[in-house]
């Protein structure tokens, strides 16, 4: 598959619509934009034609992430869009049709694929199924999701969230995100189809890449936010913007924040062609946007000064979004060691 | 076993590096043609002594620049960003840096910028069609070597400071005071400078313009022998130097304009991935040599992780650059773009160089400039002595075209308007 189904107009309109849903959503909670982006048919944004949806690539996925980080949406955008949808719709699942369309028009919830091994759930395989034993989580949206999808031995399984066996235990991440722990006493996850591990691969790069869009619409919020109290923030007379070492860290940032846009269409847009480097820009592309977002976060609170530290200015939002994204998909030292290993300096 | 295939196999990251070019030249036809022409012609145009010699940073000959400049000019490719009516193809600012990186990335030594990427871009704009005439074929063909002067004693940073005077005597200028940090002006023919012609209003206001023969009498150019032990610049000092009025460009009082639009052209080119790149693959064939004491540094994921970090740090650039050369093609102000391609590829370079000197630290090699000790039997990775020389050298980057310190200066005022 290959993005690139809008053109340059196309693709224009589709960015003031989603800045405008993000706008009108903005930090309300938790999937106060679902609805509306059901609505709007972003939902389907990147399923095939096929499968009613818009044939968008990673270039307007990150497009529409980069608007919800700028207003900080609270929505499982990348885990049921970006990632389940997407494994949904190439896994050419024929039972799993129906899950897909729900997902489209907002109605379920999915996510995952998750490698059980990876999170210390106990898993074994039994006829057409994967039963499971264990704790997991939190995992957000999890409280929201029905179905949970679980990848093992190169297959596909759904695990609905209502059965017998399984406890959900609510909790909120850091940023406000919605989760849950999942308990799972012997639970039942049904095989859907089979899934390729290239498939699964190039997912985590996908959310990865989804992420940093994400996080650079948080790191142009924060950017547009300290540089206007700098403007407005008076000390000794005059406005703190007007101090060179003000200025230099603003630049400082604001250079942080372009290198990270640059990377992440170019990985978007190198995905969308499926390039065989693809994987590794992906990978730079979330490394690039963790450093920024911690630099960005923490000196943004610092030329906040003492404002910066209260919640109500908003800037501890931010940064505590931001500490979120760095720690999905993968850390910086995840990643340059994906980059290492992708020219064969593995461990 | 397998380590001799590694070592065989010595450039993993030759593929990433080009992937960003690979995605740029498959959404525009345009950049793969160049590419395509640039490879095949440093393939079999670049002489392999000249190669080895920049790859072992030796110092170069006034010879050498002159060879190279001449095979690129044959193949039209020296100026090519020239408009089509002066003999160039009329290529963007983003063509010619693709050529560039190619070109930087096949082990070219500097493109010397003075004639065919500074002075000539102010003629054709600026200049009169009997100056053009005059000027601009000779830079086409290596026959004049330009230096640049402008920076003084006491105009560095502060360029608008400059104090050589030109004072105006009937069909000439006589030209008074010193330049200095001339690069290989003990090469050149010609030298542009900017000289005070008046003293009134703001000091930008009373700058002009001018095109100096460096053998005029009057003008005696002295060495300045730099840390890394290389003549590479120079004081230039002007005694009563008579110029002819046909040698100013554009109006007189108005070189400082004419000065900006050279730096914004320079420092837009500034971000030299190619050249990066190069030093960071010099860099991966140390760490999976053998060293003296330490077997090969890259199998410490620490040093894995720093040579992945910096080939991501240039393909960040490479990506940026593309953009912010796209929009300064599209007739963006090229001002805080050129000074962010600037700062962060200036900043990059010394990331490298430093990680070179690293690896010398580890493998507690002697630090000494004379001797260039191999550091591998192959003699395909840098000799210790030329890596040091390219540290104390590249310390430059961040200080010349406008410090580091400058160019966010200049970001916060034209980008953030503070």
């Amino acid at each position: 598959m290959s993005g690139g189904a809008f053109n340059r107009d196309e693709r224009a309109a589709f960015g003031e619509t989603v800045a405008r849903i993000a706008l009108d959503h903005a930090r309300q909670g938790a999937m106060a934009a679902w609805s509306k982006l059901a609505e709007t048919g972003c939902l389907a944004l990147p399923f095939p034609a096929r499968l009613d949806g818009l044939g968008g690539g990673m270039e307007e996925i990150c497009i529409l992430m980069e608007a919800a980080g700028r207003d900080l949406l609270t929505e499982p955008y990348a885990e049921s869009v970006v990632g389940a949808g997407h494994v949904l719709a190439e896994a050419d699942a024929t039972g799993a049709a129906e899950l897909l369309s729900a997902i489209a028009a907002g109605a379920a919830i999915v996510v995952g694929p998750t490698f059980p091994h990876d999170v210390g759930l106990e898993a074994q395989v039994d006829g057409g199924a994967l039963s499971l034993s264990g704790t997991f989580g939190p995992v957000p949206f999890a409280d929201v999701a029905g179905v949970l999808l679980f990848a093992s031995d190169d297959k596909l399984f759904r695990l609905d969230t209502a059965q017998d066996g399984l406890t959900l235990a609510p909790t909120t991440l850091i940023d406000g995100t919605p989760a849950a722990v999942l308990e799972c006493d012997g639970c039942t996850a049904t095989y859907i189809a089979d899934v390729p591990d290239r498939l699964l691969r190039v997912n985590h790069h996908r959310l990865a890449v989804a992420t940093s869009a994400e996080g650079l619409g948080a790191i142009s919020a924060l950017n547009a936010m300290t540089l206007d109290y700098a403007k407005v923030r008076r000390q000794f007379g005059v406005a703190i913007g007007s101090f060179q070492v003000i200025q230099h860290r603003l630049v400082d940032m604001k250079i942080e924040e372009e290198r990270a846009r640059a990377i992440v269409y170019a990985a978007a847009r190198a995905m969308d062609r499926e390039m065989p480097e693809a994987g590794s820009l992906a990978s730079i592309a979330k490394a690039t946007m963790n450093g920024a977002a911690r630099h960005v976060a923490e000196m943004a609170i610092q030329i906040h000064g003492g404002m910066g530290l209260a919640s109500e200015t908003g800037v501890g939002r931010y940064l505590k979004r931001l500490m979120k994204l760095r720690s999905s998909y993968g850390d910086d030292t995840a990643h340059l060691d994906f980059i290492s290993c992708e020219v064969r300096d593995c461990a | 076993m397998e380590g001799r295939a590694d070592v065989k196999d010595a450039h993993g990251y030759a593929r990433l590096q080009g992937a960003l070019t690979d995605l740029k030249c498959a959404e525009e036809p345009a950049l793969d043609a160049i590419r395509r022409e640039v490879r095949e012609f440093c393939a079999t145009q670049m002489p392999e002594a000249l190669r080895r010699k920049v790859g072992a940073n030796e110092p170069l000959t006034k010879d050498d620049h002159l060879d190279w400049h001449r095979r690129l000019k044959d193949a039209g490719l020296l100026t090519a960003h020239w408009p089509r009516e002066y003999g160039g193809r009329g290529w963007t600012r983003v063509q010619r840096w693709t050529f560039e990186t190619e070109v930087y990335r096949a082990g070219s030594p500097w493109l010397v910028p003075f004639g065919i990427t500074y002075v000539a871009p102010v003629l054709y704009t600026f200049g009169t069609k009997a100056q053009i005439d005059r000027w601009l074929p000779r830079i086409a063909n290596c026959e004049h070597w330009w230096a640049q002067g402008y920076s003084e004693p006491d105009a560095g940073s502060d360029l608008a400071a400059v104090a050589t005077r030109a004072r105006r005597e009937g069909d000439r200028y006589v030209v008074n005071g010193q330049k200095t940090w001339t690069t290989m002006a003990q090469w050149a023919n010609m030298i542009f400078i900017l000289a005070r012609t008046s003293d009134d209003a703001k000091p930008q206001r009373g700058i002009s313009f001018l095109l100096v023969d460096i053998n005029s009498p009057g003008v005696s150019v002295r060495p300045i022998e730099t840390i890394d032990e290389e003549h590479h610049v120079n004081e230039v000092f002007f005694d009563n130097v008579e110029v002819p009025l046909d040698n100013l460009i554009g109006e007189e009082g108005s070189g400082w304009r004419y000065a900006k639009f050279l730096l914004d052209n320079e420092r837009l080119l500034g971000a030299e991935v190619g050249r990066a790149q190069r030093l960071i693959s010099d860099l991966e064939t140390l760490l999976r040599s053998d060293g003296p004491k330490t077997g090969r540094l890259i199998d410490d994921p620490e040093w894995r992780r720093r040579l992945a970090s910096l080939n991501s740090e240039a393909l960040v650039l490479e990506s940026l650059a593309h953009d912010l050369l796209a929009q300064a093609d599209a007739g963006r102000d090229p001002g805080a773009l050129a000074s962010m391609l600037k700062l962060i590829g200036s900043e990059l370079l010394r990331k490298i160089t430093t990680a070179q000197v690293d690896v010398i630290d580890t493998w507690g090699l002697p630090v000494e400039l004379g001797t260039g000790a191999r550091v591998n039997g192959d003699g395909s990775a840098p000799a210790a002595a030329g890596i040091l020389r390219r540290y104390l050298h590249d310390l430059a980057v961040t200080v010349y075209g406008g410090s580091s310190e400058i160019q966010r200066n200049i970001i916060a005022k034209a980008a953030l308007h503070l």
